[in-house]
């Protein structure tokens, strides 16, 4: 047994350095999901967002490990530990709140907040966290390594690496439906509460334990007595009264009240309101007036606004209604006074994968799903899942999709989505015909689409506020119609769902809203890993690398379970959670089928290369829909741990390559992984991924790999 | 004979290698989406003109077209992105290339009192002199006339498609005409010579003599009177409350059939007591028989974290407007209400039944009222 014994106190054993390292991996990882979606909602973001969030994590946290070697090794047996371990618990809350303050100060009520915004708000938010979790990782790893030699530092991060597991699993199996993101925070900060009060006891602080115990009891105290995450809505949505604030495995659904409207606010946007005959009716009359007798229809999304009801309008319909949220809206759709409605099916599932896997045939499907600017809503704007719903139409049936409005000018930017949605259509129906009303919508059918709309419902004889002869001329709409159609590119690329265009305009769109160029989001990136290769150790350039692979796969990963189930919100818990475990096992087990040494190093940088390209394979492979549910998460979450398991063990074994103290070491392995990760992420995310799409975002990560090994060769001769 | 490269060279190397490729690919995949377009110069084209109003100053030439009294140096632009400097001359580089031309429903201005029914030749060229958070125009307004895709369509051929199309008027829309004056000046006169109405949908942010030397030629203009507070036209607008006023009452002295909207924004604009105090200004300044339409807000551009305002705020509104004294309060983008009716303000009667952009009966005669006798003002037919 190794004995420490410095001058206030002895530790004859490292395991409360592991157990510290334990409990800040369980929070560490609970506390990046709930930031996540907290950011998510507050941003309304798209995977940019996301990339740029988990990289602004990554790097502080990089930043932290850094600092850390600066430390004095008897820190941990020094009384600021205790401090710090409190503060580490109360970071986020604090982060968080300041997030949401300064999203208010800095910019406008309603406003949209921009990339440099983001990364202002986040940075503030996450700041302190992440800092501190590296500083104290670079510590608790030295502190380990003191005893059990370099194996130290793969072992704390091992060990760490489990913490998030098993933080993963509290998180994904008991806590993520039942509490609001900052009564998760809030429990985050009271664990750390207790852990300080144990550590003030093992460094035998009185006056410190008494301190965490009280600092523990208000916390407790404090949640008990205010509802957090309502504060938050209430900040987030000022002038209106929250009725209801839910987390969905989708986001974040808010429901509000002003001036006796009822507003729905869905991942921070505003999404739907009572009294809007407009957007209501538009969604319902121009696919189901210009249907000769619409008898099957589908509706995927939009329906509680009270759009179900101007469906029944026509006579005897089956209607199913298509929306995996229902039971969350259920409450909605009452408030929106749909108390008339006849009956109708729910498939309370995903509205893609119901399609794939129906045998029911339909008239009209009409596709309510937000704007195309996420590569999550972008799944119901592809090629693939208009092969998809053409299957599933009758010999005549239409299918509309709603676009994104043009407005009085089509925009290059708009242009190019509407023309690749249009050749998209245009790859599985013969004829597409536009309506640019309020809202724009593409039609598509096998069968000419042919008939004025305010004549076919005057014909039919349904009553309106908005679709009719008053508001609309039919002329002057076919007019409007021809004119953008004509402007369409025929040569365009398709909107697939491994490489969605459409989204990647949304991304352009939204930053040219703020006058960023897209060359800067690729130049900074570039620049940064320039600096990082020029100054890192070889083994650490190749830990960059495999940061950089590891996390850039990871986040095709994510997407491939947006793409297989529409929703990663929640499921990024189960992604992530894998991937510590491969971590943990790697670098605290699996070690063992490796030799350490140089050799043995290159090897698995080029096995790592290799199991990247694996991934589009087993993803183009995959016929997402069709397959059994649980399938496809199983593929996708083997991936991810055999990813992180051989990123696990590189670790390992750069660690033992690495000449130094063990402060240094784990400062610099732990930094240039995180740094690596860092970067890969943001720059995959917002860069390759959507310029050139799934199966070349992975060829160029194989290539980096390749030129990671031809370079460590060269330097390690 | 090879040589061994150093560090510093292999990564040099492979630095720029790496971004000449990135940067290749890129811009490969990108100018399909028109990422990587750049720019294009400030140099003259074939739709600039010089401009009309502007002095040249120790500090370099200064437009006196709005009050933005933008100060252009070489190279720059306006606020507005429509004017340039060149050879120590100002230009417009908005002249003859509408980006928006559309044919609208005269009501859909809005104008209620204003040859109803009639439809509307309307142009807007790309640019603005405001920079409103909830501009329902952005793709066209936020950008200068080289970023967009534009018609030639010079003032005779406008004057002619208006024409060709059956439209009683010519609109000056979408994004701000006084951002293209001078286009809009001298279609203007040619239209007001083949007997076209002008109509000028402007926030009115403009000086005087500009608006001035146009009013002999516009029939009617829809000004957004889009708050009354200088603090909320800065936030929300990049603007100032005074020269929209000044414009106001410019124009109804100059003659120009008038009409109001105030777009009421949740939690910027919506409070009541702001509207009541907007009111008074106009009765003060005998507006009362101007129409004012309060008009509902959509999330749109970058206010997208807003609801809709309610319904019953732009009632609550209009109520407070009728209270006060103005005449005919609308409000508008709320379909299926009976708020976009014209009721005599003598007798109370039902004057003109609107159903969207339709006229349902008319009860005016000339510009009396059937029932009363009493009059409407506005241009009736």
């Amino acid at each position: 047994m190794y004995l420490i014994t410095f001058g206030v106190t002895a530790m004859n054993t490292n395991l409360p350095y592991k157990v510290l390292a334990f409990a800040f991996g369980v929070s560490s990882f609970i506390v990046q999901l709930v930031l996540m979606r907290e950011f998510m909602n507050l941003f309304s973001g798209n995977e940019l967002v996301i990339g740029l969030m988990l990289a602004l994590w990554m790097s502080a946290t990089a930043l932290g490990a850094w600092a850390g070697r600066f430390l004095s090794k008897s820190f941990l047996h020094r009384w600021e530990t205790i401090p710090v371990i409190m503060m580490q618990g109360l970071a986020p809350l604090a982060g968080i709140f300041l997030a949401v303050w300064m999203r208010t100060v800095v910019y406008a009520p309603g406003e949209m907040v921009s990339l440099q915004g983001v990364i202002l708000i986040c940075l503030s938010g996450i700041l302190l966290f992440c800092t501190l979790s590296g500083m104290m990782f670079s510590i608790l790893a030295s502190a380990v390594a003191d005893s059990a030699g370099k194996a130290g530092i793969p072992i704390t991060y091992s060990i760490e690496a489990a913490g998030s597991l098993v933080g993963g699993l509290i998180f994904n199996l008991f806590l993520v439906n039942r509490s609001g993101g900052m009564h998760l925070l809030a429990y985050i900060a009271i664990m750390n509460g207790i852990l300080a009060i144990w550590y003030a006891f093992r460094l035998k602080r009185a006056a410190m334990a008494a301190v965490s115990l009280l600092f523990t009891l208000v916390l407790i105290l404090m949640a008990y007595l205010y509802d957090g995450d309502e504060l938050m809505a209430g900040l987030q949505h000022p002038g209106q009264h929250i009725i209801t604030t839910e987390d969905t495995p989708y986001g974040r659904i808010t429901l509000t009240e002003d001036g006796g409207q009822y507003n729905l606010f869905m991942h921070g946007m505003a999404a739907i309101s009572s009294d809007d005959p407009v957007r209501r009716e538009e969604k319902v009359h121009y696919p189901m007036a210009l249907h000769p007798a619409p008898k099957d229809v589908l509706m995927i999304f939009g329906g509680v606004d009270g759009a179900i009801a101007e469906a029944q309008k026509y006579g005897d319909i089956r209607l199913i209604y298509a929306e995996p949220e229902y039971n969350w809206l259920k409450p909605t759709a009452s408030t929106f006074s749909n108390s008339l409605l006849k009956e109708f099916g729910i498939v309370n599932a995903d509205p893609r994968r119901f399609l794939a896997r129906t045998n029911g045939r339909f008239d009209v499907i009409m596709v309510n799903a937000a704007a195309p600017s996420t590569i999550g809503n972008n799944r119901f704007f592809t090629a693939e899942f208009f092969r998809i719903a053409h299957k599933t139409l009758k010999e005549n049936g239409i299918l509309s999709i709603r676009v994104p409005a043009a407005g009085n000018y089509l925009d290059k930017n708009i242009r190019a989505v509407y023309s690749s949605i249009y050749n998209s259509l245009k790859s599985s129906f013969l004829n597409i015909r536009l309506v640019p009303g309020e809202e724009y919508f593409f039609l598509a059918s096998d069968h000419p689409i042919l008939g004025d709309i305010t004549q076919k419902i005057r014909e039919k004889n349904i009553s309106t506020t908005y679709v009719n002869e008053w508001y609309l001329d039919d002329h002057l709409l076919n007019s409007r119609a021809g004119t953008i159609m004509k402007q369409l590119d025929e040569d365009a690329p398709l909107n697939t769902d491994q490489h969605p265009l459409a989204a990647f305009s949304g991304m352009l769109r939204w930053i040219g809203i703020f006058h960023v160029p897209f060359w800067l989001i690729v130049l900074i990136p570039l620049l940064i890993i320039i600096f990082f290769v020029y100054v890192l150790k070889p083994v650490n350039t190749a830990l960059f690398a495999t940061g950089f692979t590891a996390s850039s796969a990871e986040f095709i990963l994510l997407i491939a379970f947006q793409l297989a189930y529409g929703f990663v919100y929640q499921m990024a818990g189960y992604v992530i959670m894998f991937f510590m475990l491969g971590l943990a096992l790697g670098a605290g087990i699996l070690h063992r089928i490796m030799k350490i040494g140089e050799t043995s190093f290159l090897y698995l940088q080029g096995i790592i290369g290799i199991s990247v390209i694996i991934v589009p394979l087993a993803l183009y492979i995959m016929p997402r829909e069709s397959l059994l549910f649980w399938l496809p998460g199983a593929v996708i979450c083997l991936m991810t741990f055999v990813l992180a398991a051989l990123t696990g063990i590189q670790y390992r074994l750069a660690s033992m390559l690495l000449e130094g103290s063990g402060l240094k070491t784990a400062s610099a392995t732990y930094g240039a992984d995180l740094a690596g990760s860092s970067i890969g992420i943001f720059f995959t995310a917002a860069v390759i991924y959507p310029l050139v799409g799934l199966l070349f975002t992975c060829l160029l990560l194989r290539i980096l790999n390749i030129l990671v090994v031809v370079y460590l060769k060269w330097r390690m001769k | 004979m090879a040589t061994k490269l150093t560090k510093r060279e292999f990564l040099k190397t492979a630095g720029l290698g790496g971004c000449g490729l990135a940067f290749g690919f890129g811009q490969l995949q990108a100018n399909s989406l028109g990422i990587f377009n750049p720019p294009p110069p400030d140099d003259l084209w074939k739709w600039s003109r010089e401009a009309i109003y502007y002095i040249d100053t120790p500090k370099g030439i200064k437009c006196k077209l709005c009050p933005q009294a933008c100060e252009i140096k070489p190279g720059e632009t306006g606020d507005c992105r429509t004017r340039v400097v060149k050879d120590g001359k100002l230009y417009t580089i908005a002249y003859g290339n509408p980006c928006a031309v559309h044919i609208d429903p005269i009501e859909k201005k809005p104008l209620n009192h204003f040859y109803p029914s009639s439809t509307a030749f309307s142009i807007a060229t790309a640019g603005c002199n405001l920079a409103c958070l909830n501009c329902q125009n952005w793709n066209i307004s936020q950008i200068g006339p080289k970023d967009a895709t534009n018609y030639d369509l010079m003032p005779e051929r406008v004057v002619e498609e208006c024409k060709n199309q059956g439209c009683k008027s010519i609109a000056y829309t979408y994004s701000d005409p006084v951002a293209y004056y001078e286009y809009a000046y001298d279609t203007a006169v040619l239209a007001k010579k083949e007997g076209i109405k002008n109509v000028f949908i402007s926030a009115g942010y403009i000086n005087e003599k500009p608006l001035l030397d146009i009013c002999p030629y516009l029939d009617a203009a829809n000004i957004d009177l889009k708050s009354f507070s200088d603090q909320i036209y800065e936030m929300l607008n990049a603007g100032t409350l005074k020269p929209v006023l000044d414009t106001l009452r410019t124009m109804k002295d100059q003659g120009v059939w008038l009409e109001i909207t105030n777009l009421v924004v949740p939690d910027w604009t919506d409070d009541m007591d702001m509207i009541r105090e907007m009111c008074e200004w106009l009765l003060d300044h005998s507006f009362e028989d101007t129409p004012l339409h309060f008009s509902r807000f959509q999330p749109l551009y970058k206010l997208t974290h807003l609801p809709p305002t309610p319904a019953s705020t732009l009632e609550q509104a209009r109520k407070i407007a009728l209270s006060e004294g103005m005449h005919y309060v609308y409000i508008g983008n709320v379909p299926g209400t009976d708020d976009e009716n014209t009721y005599c303000h003598h007798c109370g009667k039902l004057a003109v039944e609107r159903k969207g952009y339709r006229i349902v009966s008319n009860n005016i005669s000339g510009n009396k009222c059937k029932s009363c006798g009493g009059e409407i003002p506005g241009v009736w037919e």
